[in-house]
């Protein structure tokens, strides 16, 4: 009887998931296609990396990176420099440095594909202030929780469509109490965003290690004012043996082809509370391709201008009671 | 005398010739003859064939099944619940979609383009529980007819197929029922006339009792959980209840009036609230005496269903018969997610909420007249009128939030979208000759909606010739029309899938199918069909690719883009009614394109549901009048999906200062999914066989109870649902780390034992 009881356990636990290959469905297209990324900004020259594609089983340690192309920069439609591979950094660098409004464009062929990309550099936006204020000791995880929340204002520009990326972080983490669990939810731009990566089946909520991406739409023309937190946890914090709390907050430009790139992102992370990153999981739904402007290839040309700005929290809220 | 005896042999020859005549001529007569009466008897051996083998050889409607309420009731299923669409599932031509779900995917077409009708009534959404159990409680269903290449002019609103269930009449001599007790759930169902011979009614009720079984677990289990601050919320019933009440006025009229309801309920989340150890904490601190009390919590609530009546009048003329009939038809889903918190209950600043809502409804209210006559042996004809008021939400979205006296909230419902929907339909049937019949029909249909009408005409036509007693061939063509559909960017029907009502930007739906088949007799109670078809799809509507990236206050129309299908393949089926061992054999071949504008650059691609072969055997035998074996093999080629094969890199650390929002996977290497072509890879095989029996007992007083157990999967072959890819295993090595990266596939129904007790009374 026991040895029935095996067998039945063993065939009802048996693996849920197996091994499948798949190489029999190798493609040209994949083996052939030219990936292309690169990040510009005013404040340094352009840099690109160009790497290769891999079949997912395959083993794959590090980025194959493509040494020998002939990318040429092009601003504003006029042709620049041929870019120069730095086999140290792995990037191809350019000499010149784009600025606000340039047109920046960069055109290669790989395997006789010409592989061709452009983005525009956006407008850096100031922030005008910042005000932070805490609440706690109270409970959020335990019950030695800090609840910080900043009001941060800056104007958007009326007459064009803007997007934005905001991020808040640790200035030295030598010195500065730990960074927390940044909190985007109350803040009504980004529950615009939950809206865009949820589509019509809602889960997906605005946390973030990193920071998010924001568009204008509903605040367009504005003076607006971000309200995000910071959740910091008693038990798990340097929170009286540290003197200072800085913390750096960037509030970047970002082109409307990056902002497109990152909310794709989002959008497959799968990983998240969201009902749709779920069935992308196991697999039972469409999954949504990552946006990518490269004509020719793949990848993404992104652009984006900032201006930070770092301020001592405890000059708002004082230390933290010992 | 030579000539005398030339002339007599010459007349004898004669003689014999025109008596080999006559017979053959008589022969065919009395063959023919039979064909048209419900019961087939050959004149050297009387062998029944039954409604089945007579309609399959006679009627001119090509694809045409009628299925009787034994065969639902035998078919070994998953969790031993008899389900309407799953024996539909079993039919050549028809792909059930990803296992476990009732889904409907019928000649090429898509789980939407399916008419269920309910004696009638239009129901959408027809499953329960995630589409593991069907709407239709079995006890309540006498009949089912499924077309799926020919349809009677009488039909229309959907492009794929038309299920039309009859319900049970009530009895009206005395009072009888059936209960049945399941793993999962209850089933009753009672009829008994108020006047006899009069009026008469029945009732139908069928419950999940899964919760039953999950509030008492979770109670526990939460009791467990208080003192770490927790709670989990779980619960999942499903109910429909089906109601008929019959009035004979006379012979010659009656009328009935019948109600449906089912719905779904799903609530799953969680609450934290201070716990033991929070308490001792402070009290050990020496701070407070009581540690701040809060509560967090976090549910997701979905609900989904149908509620319908309809009432009817038919009225039988010398040849014909006048029917009446008047619905109200509501179908609607609800998916609410609600977090809910307070930092501190001594602090209403610290109070907030965050609520999304999302919702769809249909509701339609119809009527229809229609006259049905027979004239003569070689006419038949239909006629009949309606006209619909459909009142849509298409999509209603809410998002509100709150956090202490700050409010925001953006209600970005679609308005609601009415549409009148008018038509028309004739039929007739033509019994050319005793060989010949031909069926001529037209249906025409106006949608209004948005100030803006689509004006259609559907041409139906089917021809049948009898090649000989046993075997004929038909040919039909249909155009059929849609003006509704549920757009899905999912594998699996779910019930958060929205419905959307063509509009003036959006064109009606369009499929044309063109079918040929050769039907016959075999012997030993056995008939035959095999059917070639080709279906044409227009204007199907998909959700466009980089939805992410569109304006999320977009109209739902604008999320949308259209393009067209083409299925064509062979149904074959040879099945065997009568005797203590019957059963069918069904084989299936089909292939199934689709091809987008703006989908996959432009370029052809299969369909999700593009399953080259299927064969499905079922077989029944009766080992006596107590015990019943039944079983079913069902072998599939694999569904489609869209997979990504290779993988490219993100900026990642190469890009440091720029803003980014993390690698999606644990590893930056492992960068991004790159998806080249859409449904780009095949499943792996799908087969599986199921075994049943049922035992019948007589009890007292003519009562009834019939054990049934069953086997789904008996040799439990763990069928994979789809591929995924895994890069979760890190092999750590000497020279550097290193990921292990499989493609995976993912199973999870394995074999399911199951009971059930019906008592019949």
């Amino acid at each position: 009887m026991k040895y029935v009881y095996f067998i039945i356990i063993a065939l009802l636990l048996n693996s849920c998931y197996r091994d499948i290959d798949l190489n029999k469905h190798r493609e040209m297209e994949g083996e052939n296609l030219l990936t292309i990324n690169s990040i510009i900004n005013p404040d340094s020259t352009v840099a690109v990396a160009a790497t290769r594609m891999f079949f997912f089983s395959d083993v794959h340690n590090e980025r194959v990176v493509v040494s020998d192309l002939d990318i040429e920069l092009h601003i504003n439609s006029e042709f620049i420099e041929k870019m120069r591979f730095n086999a140290q950094r792995k990037l191809y660098e350019s000499v010149s440095r784009p600025a606000i409004g340039d047109v920046v464009s960069l055109q290669t062929t790989f395997n006789n594909t010409k592989v061709q990309t452009a983005d525009i550099i956006p407008e850096s936006v100031a922030i005008e202030s910042i005000n932070a204020e805490r609440q706690g000791p109270m409970h959020i995880y335990s019950g030695n929780d800090y609840l910080l929340t900043y009001r941060i204002t800056f104007s958007d520009n009326p007459d064009e469509e803007n997007f934005y990326f905001l991020q808040y972080d640790v200035v030295d983490k030598r010195y500065d109490v730990d960074m927390g669990e940044r909190d985007f939810t109350s803040e009504f731009v980004f529950q615009q965003l939950a809206k865009q990566v949820n589509g019509t089946l809602p889960g997906w909520e605005p946390y973030s290690f990193y920071g998010l991406p924001f568009s204008d739409r509903g605040i367009n023309g504005k003076t607006h004012t971000l309200v995000v937190k910071e959740k910091i946890q008693g038990e798990f914090s340097n929170l009286t043996a540290q003197k200072q709390m800085n913390r750096e907050f960037k509030l970047y430009a970002i082109s409307k082809s990056y902002y497109n790139y990152l909310v794709s992102l989002l959008c497959n992370r799968s990983d998240d509370g969201g009902i749709h990153g779920g069935m992308i999981d196991i697999g039972v739904a469409d999954p949504i391709k990552v946006y990518s402007n490269i004509d020719g290839g793949i990848g993404i040309l992104g652009s984006y201008a900032v201006e930070p700005k770092v301020i001592d929290i405890f000059s708002f809220t004082g230390k933290f009671p010992q | 005398m030579t000539y005398l005896i030339a002339k007599v042999e010459w007349l004898r020859r004669i003689h014999l010739s025109f008596m080999v005549i006559v017979f053959f001529f008589s022969a065919v007569l009395i063959n023919a003859q039979t064909q048209k009466d419900t019961t087939t008897i050959k004149l050297q051996e009387v062998v029944v064939y039954g409604d089945e083998a007579g309609k399959n050889l006679t009627d001119p409607l090509m694809g045409r099944v009628s299925i009787k309420d034994k065969l639902i009731l035998n078919l070994p299923v998953m969790f031993g619940e008899p389900d309407i669409v799953k024996t539909l599932q079993t039919l050549p031509g028809v792909s059930p979609g990803v296992e476990g779900f009732t889904g409907l995917y019928v000649h090429g077409g898509d789980n939407d383009q399916n008419l269920f009708l309910y004696q009638g009534l239009p129901l959408y959404h027809v499953s329960h529980l995630g589409g593991i159990f069907s709407s239709f409680n079995v006890f309540t269903v006498r009949s089912l007819d499924f077309f799926k290449s020919s349809f009677p002019a009488r039909y229309g609103g959907r492009i794929s197929s038309i299920t039309d269930i009859g319900m049970n009449q009530p009895d009206f001599e005395k009072f009888t029922g059936k209960f049945s007790l399941g793993l999962l759930g209850g089933n009753a169902y009672i009829s008994a006339p108020l006047v006899k011979e009069k009026t008469a009614f029945s009732v139908g009720l069928r419950r999940s009792w899964i919760d039953a079984i999950s509030i008492p677990t979770l109670a526990i289990m939460n009791q467990v959980q208080k003192k770490k601050g927790e709670k989990h919320i779980a619960q999942y019933a499903f109910v429909d209840f089906n109601m008929r009440i019959d009035h004979h006025f006379n012979q010659k009229s009656k009328m009935y009036l019948v109600g449906y309801y089912g719905y779904d309920n799903l609530k799953i989340g969680e609450r934290l609230f201070e716990s033991r150890e929070d308490k001792n904490a402070v009290m050990n601190s020496g701070d407070s005496d009581e540690p701040s009390r809060f509560f967090d919590e976090d549910i997701n609530r979905l609900s989904w269903g149908n509620w319908g009546v309809l009432g009817a009048f038919d009225y039988r003329l010398n040849n014909g018969l006048l029917h009446a009939s008047i619905y109200h038809s509501n179908y609607s889903s609800s998916y609410k997610q609600e977090k809910e918190y307070q930092a501190n209950l001594s602090d209403p600043s610290t109070y907030g909420y965050n609520r999304s809502h999302t919702k769809n409804k249909i509701k339609d209210v119809g009527f229809k007249v229609s006259y049905m006559g027979e004239f003569g042996e070689f006419y038949l004809f239909e006629s009949g009128a309606g006209f619909i008021h459909h009142a849509y939400l298409p999509e209603g979205l809410l998002n509100e939030s709150r956090e202490g006296e700050e409010l925001f909230s953006d209600d970005n419902n679609s308005p609601d979208v009415s549409a009148n929907e008018g038509y028309f339909y004739m039929d007739n049937t033509f019994n050319i000759t005793d060989r010949v019949a031909f069926q001529a029909g037209l249906r025409g249909v106006t949608y209004h909606i948005q100030s803006h009408s689509h004006n259609r005409l559907e041409p139906r036509a089917s021809l049948r010739i009898n090649l000989s007693p046993d075997y004929s061939i038909k040919a039909g063509y249909a155009r059929m029309y849609q003006f509704v559909q549920q757009i899905s960017s999912n594998y699996i029907n779910l019930p958060t899938d929205l419905w959307q009502p063509i509009t003036a930007e959006l064109k009606p739906l369009q499929s044309d199918q063109y079918s040929l088949g050769l039907y016959g007799n075999l012997p030993h109670s056995m008939y035959f069909s095999v059917e070639g078809w080709y279906k044409d799809m227009q204007h199907l509507l998909e959700y466009r690719e980089g939805i992410s990236s569109l304006n999320p206050n977009l109209n739902w129309e604008e999320k949308l883009t259209a393009g067209k299908g083409w299925s064509y393949g062979i149904d074959l089926s040879v099945s065997k009614t009568a005797g203590k061992f019957s059963g069918s054999v069904g084989y299936g071949l089909m292939w199934n394109r689709r091809k987008f504008d703006e989908l996959n650059q432009g370029e052809t691609f299969p369909a999700k549901f593009d399953n080259r072969h299927k064969l499905n055997i079922n077989a029944n035998y009766s080992l006596n009048e107590k015990i019943e074996f039944n079983a079913g093999w069902t072998y599939m080629t694999g569904n489609r999906l869209t997979l990504s094969l290779y993988n490219y890199d993100i900026p990642g650390d190469q890009f440091p200062d720029a803003p980014s929002v993390g690698a999606p996977n644990l590893d930056e290497i492992t960068g991004v999914d790159y998806y080249s072509k859409r449904n780009n890879i095949r499943m792996p095989a799908y087969h599986r066989l199921d075994l049943g029996m049922s035992i019948h007992r007589l009890l007292k007083n003519g009562k009834k109870g019939i054990w049934n157990v069953s086997l789904y999967n008996a040799y439990c072959r763990m069928n994979p649902i789809t591929i995924k890819k895994d890069d979760v295993n890190k092999i750590w090595e000497a020279k550097g780390n290193q990921w292990n990266r499989v493609f995976k596939t993912f199973s999870f129904i394995p074999v399911i034992p199951s009971v059930s007790y019906t008592y019949i009374f």
